[in-house]
């Protein structure tokens, strides 16, 4: 009995290193990639999907390994090593901390890094390339949806309407911080026709006016001082815990709220907690971001109910993303500047940035949702989410 | 043309002798060795997945640098439960402490050598108290270090503000990344080859004056074949190590500092009475309580440097990511604690070497490094560790009873009682039949029957025992 024990306990342990390993694939790679973690969407399913498509297409002499790091930032290190120990000449990471140890164990091996939407430097040292969307363009299309909005329910300075805040992980540099200060940039002319009603609302009317182009250290600090306070982590359950705190002491002075939600996941938790009021508010305006299954069903005229209500959403195309990061690995390899054949733009924090568009989807213009997801056949109409919707009108 | 044959004769003995002897020395310390065939086993099975990258220079090196965390907290884990007790804070404590200084350096201007010592005396306070509530007002160790966890998880969030805070202070990129200078000759580092090459020297000086102290004191050396073997492995082991490091880019510090620490430790916990202690105050602390010694006060010492071992974790592990965050500390007590038990340190206490539980650190990292280097699916690795730690228990559980047993008496022993062996055999033989007959006929008599078994079934195990405890020294008088 003990001898069959243990025998299996070996099995387990040598059958599921076999089984991982997957196809015995040559040990040398050109290309490696970071991501941060397999039980994310986001990072399993998406950015990590279009990687491996777009990385096989490449075929012969780009071979490449994709690895994640669970959330652990040891493990991140543990990966690039590992990655340069194989051989790559240029790793693409999305990291997972600030990337300081990631850069450096490449650059001391000479190995170049792409920073994917996730900026990775250190103190003294940055990746070679970032590619992003424009984080500010996709602020200012959340403040201007909000300033738009309010001005077609009637707000004015002399009948402001209430306003609440959130942001996303100030950690996560610079999109969260070029979010806010995005939207900030729509916002802060239009302060007098609001009445915000977070906890420090001094904090939001004491910001200067920042634009993408006059944003530097003192704005960055000013910025992510007032977003300390609503730092959502990016967590729906965070996002639930703070807006749980707002709406305690909120005194309601309109009708209409209009909440600036940095993403659709915490969107839908601020949401809950809006509907939890004795006298909840009859009109609930709010942003978010990514496109999830559940905002595409609010904007296309789905009512679910408990779930994020949203009358508008920013639509990145990850896979133009990935695109990119992959061209820019592909030119590296070859030989060639990183950036040919892409959009570049201001550099970020001295690295030599891409930028890929962005859509702007509202709940007033349902066509222009439909035409950008479904018609493309990024997300499929027959999917279950998507079951209360007539989609006969937009064909 | 017989002296030829009682030369071949003699070779042959000697070398069958000297595998005898391996072998019995290898079962009866499979505790201590066990692991380390475990580590050759997992380097082989990953060096072969991985074209044999894994175990390159380059790899080699990352490997034991990423593993020294682990390591010395594994060090103090081990005394820890040697104890009887458990340290689950470890992980937030030593990311606090980190994180204390990397903050005071970076943002409050203090020297690094202050900012240390600002630390220090934290952590004397924190073991201090932990000891306290575990040791005068005994409340069970997993409950403190738990409320522990929490409490430093908080304090570490408030520290770093919720942000990560970069390192720029040479210091930490030296600890983290840094190597021994070095001078190259060719593609290798002098300075790590004269290392290497003095702790070859070392260890065989060492053994020479062990067997000359022995012979003068009379008592009984180790057989000069396992010292010979025991010099071969380690010069060869040492030589491999000496080979990757000079090779890449020499020392690091992390990996001096891990070895520093496990000398001391070594040092501690087997050359003085401390350490003596502390195996006493865990194999039996009523007992260790009634000779004299002060259990409270060395519960309090184990749990004070258990502090201090997280403490230094702590800056390595900021060090070498370069930052200091609020997610750092999950997981490092389980990793320790998984280490020391794949190291054979003994649930039930009293038992557990330092240097073992180091190896056992490596294990761990080896399959997370080697599951990397392979590309196997992310979801398989926890998986993989789990059964790994299983097995390890439970296989210090089924050793735990083994006695020393030695091949060479045996085979003498065999040959010398061999007709006494047959005898004892046969009459077993004859009394299991017979009363094997006499139940089935139902016999009045059945108990002289069963008598006859008992004894010959003593008389036969008496016979196996006697051979089964032979011992080559009983032999070689005899045979003079």
């Amino acid at each position: 009995m003990k001898r069959f024990l243990v025998a299996l306990l070996v099995l387990t342990v040598i059958s599921g290193l076999f089984l991982g390993c997957g196809e015995r694939k040559s040990s040398k790679i050109k290309i490696g990639v970071v991501l941060p973690d397999a039980s994310e969407e986001r990072w399993a399913n998406q950015d990590g999907a279009f990687f491996k498509e777009e990385l096989t297409v490449l075929g012969e002499g780009y071979e490449f390994e994709i690895l994640f790091s669970e959330g652990d930032e040891s493990k991140e290190k543990q990966n690039v090593e590992a990655l340069i120990a194989k051989g790559a000449k240029i790793i693409i990471i999305t990291s997972q901390g600030s990337g300081a140890s990631a850069v450096a164990a490449a650059h001391a091996e000479d190995v170049m890094i792409i920073a994917h939407d996730r900026m990775a430097k250190s103190s003294s040292d940055v990746a070679d390339y970032y590619t992003t969307f424009n984080s500010w363009n996709v602020g200012k299309a959340m403040g201007k949806h909000l300033v738009d909005a309010a001005k077609a329910a009637g707000s004015t300075s002399a009948n402001p309407s209430d306003l609440a805040i959130f942001a996303g992980r100030v950690a996560d540099w610079p999109n969260a911080t070029y979010f806010f200060g995005g939207a900030f940039e729509e916002l802060q002319p239009n302060l007098d026709m609001f009445n915000i009603v977070n906890q420090d609302a001094a904090s939001f009317k004491s910001l200067p006016f920042i634009t993408e182009a006059t944003f530097d250290d003192a704005a960055k600090d000013a910025l992510q001082a007032a977003m300390q306070p609503i730092d959502t982590d990016w967590n729906p359950e965070t996002a639930g815990i703070k807006a749980a705190g707002v709406v305690a002491q909120i005194s309601k002075t309109s009708d209409n709220v209009f909440v600036l939600a940095p993403n659709d996941d915490t969107s839908a938790a601020i949401r809950l907690e809006f509907a939890k009021m004795q006298t909840p508010y009859n009109g609930y305006y709010t942003t978010g971001q990514d496109a999830s299954n559940v905002t595409l069903a609010s904007l296309m005229g789905d009512i679910l109910t408990g779930k994020g209500t949203q009358t508008m959403t920013v639509f990145k195309d990850v896979s133009k993303l990935v695109k990119d990061s992959v061209s820019i690995a592909k030119n590296v390899v070859d030989g060639v500047d990183g950036l040919t054949g892409l959009t570049s733009g201001p550099s970020i924090d001295g690295a030599q940035t891409a930028y890929s568009p962005i859509d702007t989807l509202l709940a007033t213009n349902p066509q222009l949702t439909y035409d950008t997801i479904f018609a493309t056949g990024y997300k499929s109409e027959a999917h279950a989410d998507f079951d209360n919707i007539d989609f006969a009108p937009y064909k | 043309m017989t002296e030829d044959k009682n030369l071949f004769k003699k070779i042959g003995w000697s070398i069958y002798k000297y595998f005898l002897t391996l072998i019995s020395l290898f079962r009866t310390n499979i505790r201590d060795y066990g692991m380390f065939i475990a580590l050759i086993v997992i380097f082989i099975v990953f060096g072969y997945m991985t074209d044999w990258i894994f175990l390159g220079a380059f790899n080699f090196t990352n490997l034991l640098n990423q593993s020294a965390y682990v390591a010395v907290l594994a060090v103090g884990m081990t005394l820890v439960i040697v104890t009887r007790q458990i340290d689950l804070s470890v992980g937030f404590i030593g990311a606090f402490l980190g994180a204390y200084v990397v903050v005071a350096v970076e943002t409050g201007g203090q020297s690094v050598l202050v900012a240390l010592l600002g630390a220090l005396v934290l952590t004397v306070i924190v073991g201090i108290a932990k000891g306290y509530f575990i040791a005068k007002v005994k409340v069970p160790s997993f409950v403190v270090t738990l409320a522990g966890m929490f409490i430093f998880k908080g304090l570490l969030m408030f520290k770093t503000g919720n942000r990560t805070i970069s390192t720029t202070n040479d210091f930490f990129i030296q600890v983290g990344t840094g190597y021994l200078p070095t001078i190259e000759i060719g593609e290798y580092d002098l300075v790590t080859l004269i290392i290497g090459g003095f702790i070859i020297v070392f260890a065989i000086m060492s053994e020479i004056l062990k067997i000359n102290k022995n012979r003068k004191l009379n008592i009984p050396c180790e057989k000069i074949e396992l010292i010979i073997t025991k010099l071969v492995m380690i010069t060869a082991v040492t030589g491999y190590l000496t080979y990757v490091f000079s090779s890449n880019k020499g020392i690091s510090y992390l990996l001096l500092i891990t070895v520093a620490v496990v000398v001391i430790y070594h040092f501690m916990t087997t050359q003085t009475t401390l350490g003596r202690r502390i195996y006493a105050v865990g194999g039996n602390p009523e007992a260790a309580e009634l000779s004299g010694i002060n259990v409270e006060l060395i519960l309090i010492i184990v749990f004070i440097s258990m502090g201090m071992l997280a403490m230094i974790s702590g800056v390595m592990y900021v060090s070498r990511l370069e930052n200091a965050s609020p997610k750092h500390g999950p997981f490092w007590e389980l990793y320790a604690i998984a280490a020391a038990f794949i190291g054979g340190t003994s649930a039930a206490g009293g038992v557990g070497k330092v240097v073992n539980a180091v190896v056992g650190a490596i294990v761990i990292m080896s399959l997370k490094n080697g599951m990397a280097l392979a590309g196997i699916d992310a979801n398989i690795e926890p998986i993989i560790l789990g059964v790994v730690l299983l097995l390890a228990v439970v296989f210090d559980l089924y050793t735990r009873n083994v006695n020393p047993v030695d091949l060479v008496g045996i085979h003498f022993a065999k040959k010398q009682y061999k007709e006494e062996f047959a005898v004892g055999k046969s009459n077993f033989a004859k009394a299991k039949t017979e009363l094997k007959i006499a139940k089935k006929e139902d016999r009045k008599d059945l108990i002289d029957f069963e008598y006859k078994y008992t004894n010959a079934q003593g008389a036969f195990n008496k016979i196996k025992d006697k051979i089964r405890m032979s011992v080559e020294a009983d032999f070689i008088k005899k045979n003079i």
